[in-house]
C-alpha cells in the first residue's frame, strides 16, 4: 500500500468528513427485519401477508387457468429480474440493504396491490358509474382512480420504511431507489393479474393465445410504468417529508408527487383524453398513437431528470467518502472523479490510457472498468465499517492496487 | 479510629451512562408507549388509515350507492365486436352502454349486466373459434372448474334456439343453491356471446318473458333490430 500523501492534520479532516458523509447517507447501515416494538413492522407484515394470502387463494381458485398463470409467473419473474438487476446497478452509492429492497418489492407486489389498490379501484369505478354514469366511468374511471389509489398505496410504503430503517433512508435518492423497487413489485403482480384476466376473454378456450397480446403490451409498457411512476413519487415524498440529510423541499416534493400522478392518469386515460379533443376520427386515432409513443418517452425523460437531481447529493458524498483514499495514495483523483461522476465521466475514465498494457494483463478498458468496480467495492466496505480501517477495508484497498497493476503497470492509470 | 471522629463524606459515584449508540432495535424506555416505539406510531397509523379507507371505506360507500340508470323502451345495449341487444325496459344498468350514450373513450364493454330486483341478466362477448354447441360446452367446463360444488351448474341438455335476426345458438338451464337460470351461447364469424340469466326460483312470469325476449333480440354486426 502506498504511503499517505497528505499531512496528518489534513488526513484527519478528510477522515472526519468521510464519517460525516457515512452518517449523513446511512452508507453501510443495516436494518433488522423483526422489530416487534415497531408498529410499522406489524402494519407492513399484516398487509403483505394479506396480499400473499389473497394471491394464493386467487391462484388456487383459478387452477383452470393454470397454464396462462404459470407462463405469466415465469415470464414476468424473468422480466422482473432484469429490472431488479438494473435498479440494483444504479444503486451504487449508499447502497440499500438487500432486505429493504425485498421488503419494498413485497409491499408493492402484495400490500399495495391486493389490500389497497384492487378493492379501492373496484369501489371507485362503481362509485363513478353510479354517480356520473356508465360512460363516464368507462372513459375516465381508471384515470381518476389509479393515480390516487395505486400511487399513494405504493408511495406510503416509504413512510413505513423510514420508520423501519431510519438510518438507511436518508436522502431523496434513497426514495428514488426504494420507489423503483416498490413499483417493480406492483408491476410484476399487476402483470400477472392482467394475464389472468385476459386468459378468460375467449371463454377460457385459448388461454395462452388470448394472453399473448397482454404479455406484449405489459412488457413493452412496463418500462415506463409503475417503476417509473413510483420512483418519481417516492423521491417527491422524501423531499416533502425531509430527512436528517435531506432538507425539506415542499414545493419540489409536491411537484414530483403530482407529476407521478398526472403521468399515471394520462397513461390510463389516453383514449378518453384524445377522443374528447379530436373525436373518434382519423385525427383522433393518429393522436392516440402519438400519445402511446410520446407518453412513455416523456416519462423516461422526466425520471432521468429526477434521477439527476436526486443523485447529485450522493455523488458529492461519494467524493467525501473517497477523498481520504486519494490522500492515502490508494486511489487517484481520476478514479474518484469517475466513481463520483455520471455515466459520461465513467465512460471517459474507462477509455483513458489507450497505450497498450503489458502482454499478460487486461486491456486498458477492461482494466479501468475493473479498477472502477474495485473502487465501488472499497466505498461499500468503508461504509460498512463506518470509515474505520478493518481487515475488509484493507483487503478492498489491496484489490484496487492489484487490479490496477495486473496489467503490469506500477503507477495508477493516467487521468483523461 | 474512635466513634466520634468525623466520617468522610463518600464521594458521590457518577451515574451509570449508556453507550453512545444503543444496540440495533433497542428502544429507550422513555420512548415506549404500550411497548411500542412512539416514533413509529404516527407514520404506521397514517399508512393503516389510508389502507383501511381503500380496503373498507370505499367498498362500503360503493355498496351503499345504487345504480340509477335504467333501461327505457327503445334502448339498444352495445357491446364489443359489434354485438348488441334490445333490453326490456325498467332494468338497472350495472354495467353496459346504451346506444347514443357511448363513452368518449370510444371503447365498448365486453360485458353488459342488467338487474331487476334479484334477477340478473349478463351478456359477455369474446372471440371464439367454434360452434355455439362447442361454446356452450366450453362455458359448462369453465363454470364447473371455477365454481366447484358452489355456484351454478348446468342441469338440462342443451336445446337449439334461434334469435329474431336468424342466428342459431344453444341454451340450457342451470340451477344453483338458491337460484335458477339459463345459459345461452351463440357464435357467428368467430364472435362468441355468452348469456347468463339468473333468477330466484319463484320469479314472476313477466320477468321470465322479458329475459326470453332479450335473448331472442341478440344481434351481431350488420343485423337490424326486429
Amino acid at each position: 500500500m502506498s504511503k499517505s500523501h497528505a499531512a496528518p492534520e489534513a488526513l484527519s479532516e478528510l477522515d472526519a468528513a468521510r464519517v460525516r458523509a457515512i452518517e449523513a447517507t446511512g452508507w453501510g447501515a443495516r436494518m433488522t427485519f423483526f422489530q416487534p416494538r415497531n408498529l410499522a413492522f406489524w402494519i407492513w407484515a399484516g398487509l403483505v401477508a394479506y396480499g400473499i394470502w389473497h394471491q394464493i387463494h386467487a391462484t388456487a381458485s383459478a387452477t383452470y387457468y393454470a397454464p396462462a398463470l404459470s407462463l405469466a409467473f415465469g415470464v414476468f419473474a424473468l422480466y422482473g429480474a432484469v429490472f431488479w438487476w438494473f435498479t440494483q446497478h444504479i444503486d451504487r452509492y449508499a447502497t440499500q440493504p438487500g432486505l429493504l429492497r425485498v421488503m419494498a418489492f413485497l409491499w408493492g407486489g402484495f400490500a399495495a396491490t391486493f389490500f389497497i389498490a384492487a378493492p379501492a379501484n373496484d369501489a371507485l369505478l362503481g362509485i363513478y358509474a353510479k354517480v356520473f354514469g356508465q360512460p363516464f366511468a368507462m372513459s375516465w374511471g381508471p384515470a381518476l382512480a389509479a393515480p390516487f389509489t395505486e400511487e399513494w398505496g405504493k408511495g406510503l410504503g416509504v413512510l413505513l420504511f423510514i420508520a423501519l430503517a431510519p438510518r438507511v433512508i436518508r436522502t431523496a435518492y434513497d426514495g428514488f431507489i426504494l420507489g423503483a423497487f416498490i413499483g417493480l413489485g406492483f408491476q410484476i403482480l399487476e402483470n400477472v393479474l392482467y394475464v389472468a384476466n385476459s386468459a378468460s376473454t375467449q371463454f377460457g378456450s385459448n388461454q395462452i393465445g388470448a394472453s399473448l397480446s397482454t404479455f406484449a403490451v405489459r412488457m413493452s409498457s412496463g418500462i415506463a410504468s409503475h417503476i417509473l411512476f413510483s420512483a418519481i413519487f417516492c423521491t417527491g415524498l422524501v423531499y416533502l417529508l425531509g430527512r436528517p440529510s435531506q432538507p425539506r423541499r415542499i414545493g419540489r416534493g409536491i411537484a414530483l408527487i403530482l407529476t407521478a400522478m398526472v403521468l399515471h392518469g394520462m397513461w390510463d386515460g389516453q383514449s378518453a383524453i384524445v377522443f374528447s379533443i379530436f373525436g373518434d376520427t382519423g385525427a383522433g386515432h393518429a393522436a392516440l398513437i402519438c400519445l402511446l409513443v410520446g407518453l412513455p418517452l416523456l416519462g423516461v425523460f422526466l425520471v432521468v431528470q429526477v434521477f439527476k437531481v436526486a443523485v447529485a447529493g450522493e455523488r458529492a458524498f461519494m467524493r467525501d467518502m473517497l477523498a481520504p483514499e486519494v490522500a492515502r495514495g490508494v486511489l487517484t483523483e481520476a478514479e474518484v472523479e469517475a466513481a463520483a461522476g455520471d455515466r459520461k465521466a465513467r465512460r471517459r475514465y474507462r477509455k483513458a490510457g489507450a497505450e497498450p498494457a503489458a502482454s499478460h494483463g487486461l486491456g486498458h478498458r477492461h482494466r479501468n472498468r475493473a479498477v472502477l468496480d474495485a473502487t465501488f467495492d472499497l466505498a461499500a466496505e468503508l461504509g460498512r465499517s463506518g470509515g474505520e480501517t478493518t481487515d475488509r477495508v484493507e483487503f478492498a484497498r489491496s484489490e484496487v492496487v492489484r487490479v490496477r497493476t495486473r496489467a503490469g503497470e506500477t503507477e495508477p492509470a493516467p487521468a483523461s | 479510629m474512635t466513634s466520634d471522629q468525623p466520617v468522610p463524606s463518600p464521594v458521590p459515584a457518577a451515574p451509570p451512562t449508556s453507550s453512545a449508540r444503543p444496540p440495533e432495535g433497542w428502544v429507550p424506555v422513555e420512548r415506549r408507549w404500550l411497548g411500542l416505539d412512539r416514533r413509529t406510531i404516527v407514520p404506521a397509523l397514517v399508512v393503516l388509515a389510508f389502507a383501511l379507507v381503500c380496503h373498507l371505506a370505499l367498498p362500503l360507500i360503493n355498496a351503499a350507492l345504487s345504480y340509477d340508470e335504467e333501461t327505457r323502451a327503445g334502448d339498444v345495449m352495445l357491446l364489443k365486436q359489434d354485438v348488441s341487444f334490445t333490453p326490456a325496459a325498467g332494468w338497472s344498468i350495472e354495467a353496459g352502454i346504451v346506444e347514443g350514450d357511448e363513452p368518449v373513450s370510444a371503447s365498448l364493454p365486453a360485458t353488459t349486466r342488467l338487474t331487476k330486483g334479484q334477477v340478473s341478466y349478463e351478456v359477455t362477448v369474446g372471440s371464439f373459434d367454434g360452434t355455439s354447441a362447442q361454446l356452450l360446452d366450453q362455458l359448462k367446463e369453465t363454470t364447473d372448474a371455477l365454481n366447484d360444488s358452489a355456484g351454478l351448474h348446468v342441469t338440462t341438455d342443451p336445446a337449439g334456439i334461434t334469435t329474431r335476426a336468424g342466428d342459431d345458438g344453444m341454451i340450457a338451464r342451470f340451477s344453483g343453491e338458491a337460484s335458477d337460470g339459463a345459459l345461452a351461447a351463440f357464435v357467428k364469424d368467430g364472435v362468441g356471446v355468452e348469456v347468463v340469466a339468473t333468477a330466484p326460483s319463484n320469479t314472476d312470469r313477466e320477468t321470465t318473458e322479458e329475459i326470453a325476449a332479450m335473448i331472442l333480440d341478440l344481434r351481431f354486426e350488420g343485423e337490424d333490430a326486429a
